[in-house]
């Protein structure tokens, strides 16, 4: 298991073991000039990058294209990563992931802005209409086509707040049910509210692990896991 | 893609403006360490990255300029590090305001 260390990160990155992200997290349309402008900063010095590349870099211990490379990440499942930021990476060339709270998508329209103030997901007023807020299971099953989805908990969770056999099914392994039935697609990788890493806690990792994710993405690192 | 632009030195300024972003506009830039915990797993010896070990040096002069008396497992500081290294390396896009919206 690796150290939770900042030397363990540095000997890591060190051997050319790392990838580049950009987190956001909710795009409202009245920002998406910036954003796109932002990108295209991204892109004038990085490439797109694929998942399967990450797949690959752990499977032979070199990069195929060893020309820098990034990776937007859009959390929590707002209905405008989908509407707002997928169309611009599109546009841009770029693969996007999108970590999402099966929650959010479930929960009634009405309830939703509740929902996000109850969980941790930040909102802007012009979010506050009363209509959906967050992605819809076919917006989901859209955006797998061209970028990565995978669960972010149903409800926003941390470790800690993870702690019957209910909790463990309805945050870890239902949400990877329901997104691979939505998607047609294996869901590669889990992340955690608060980005916990692996290593924290062995019965959270090894429900991570059984329900079938092959990643769990931390703050500061990928775990390849299966 | 264009060449990157050398890299600041990092200060608590850089890890100001690489932490307090307008999350509805700006993005946060991370670098993320690839790491195998697989039972077993093993990796053929890759060549040390040219880029990789100027980060990772960059990694502890920040953490000497940041946190010097931050322990090595402490992992808010391991983010800090990784934040403002990050900042400079891509995230900097020379006209930030500082989050300010």
């Amino acid at each position: 298991m690796t150290h939770l260390t900042l030397s363990a990160h540095r000997d890591a990155i060190a051997r050319g073991d790392f990838l580049r992200v950009v987190n956001y997290h909710n795009t409202p349309a009245s920002s998406a000039k910036e954003l796109r402008v932002e990108l295209e900063r991204y892109l004038e010095t990085h490439r797109p990058l694929s998942f399967d590349e990450i797949d690959l870099a752990f499977e032979t211990g070199r990069w195929a294209d060893p020309r820098p490379a990034f990776v937007p990440v859009f959390y929590e499942g707002y209905r405008n990563s989908a509407t707002v930021a997928a169309p611009i990476c599109d546009e841009l060339g770029i693969t996007a992931w999108f970590p999402v709270c099966t929650g959010f998508v479930d929960c009634p329209v009405g309830e939703q802005e509740a929902f996000a103030r109850s969980h941790f997901i930040g909102l802007v007023p012009e979010e506050m209409t009363g209509e959906r807020i967050a992605m819809s299971w076919d917006e989901i099953a859209d955006l797998a086509q061209r970028h990565v989805v995978f669960p972010h908990t149903a409800s926003h969770y941390g470790i800690a707040d993870v702690a019957t056999d209910e909790e463990f099914d309805r945050e870890i392994a239902e949400p990877k049910r329901r997104m691979d039935a939505a998607t047609g697609r294996s869901a590669p990788a889990f992340v955690w509210l608060h980005g916990s890493a692996w290593g924290m806690s062995p019965r959270h990792d090894e429900a991570v692990r059984a329900a079938g994710y092959r990643y769990l993405v931390s703050n500061t690192m990928v775990h390849r896991i299966a | 893609m264009t060449e990157p632009r050398p890299h600041p030195a990092v200060t608590l300024e850089t890890l100001r403006r690489a932490q307090d972003r307008a999350f509805n506009k700006e993005g946060i830039p991370m670098i993320l360490a690839l790491v195998d915990e697989r039972s077993g797993a093993t990796r053929p010896p890759a060549p040390t990255s040219g880029e990789g070990a100027g980060l990772a040096d960059r990694m502890g002069v920040a953490k000497t300029a940041l946190l010097p008396t931050a322990r090595d497992d402490d992992m808010g500081g391991v983010i800090s590090v990784l934040q403002a290294v990050s900042f400079t390396d891509f995230g900097d896009h020379g006209d930030d305001d500082g989050g300010a919206t």
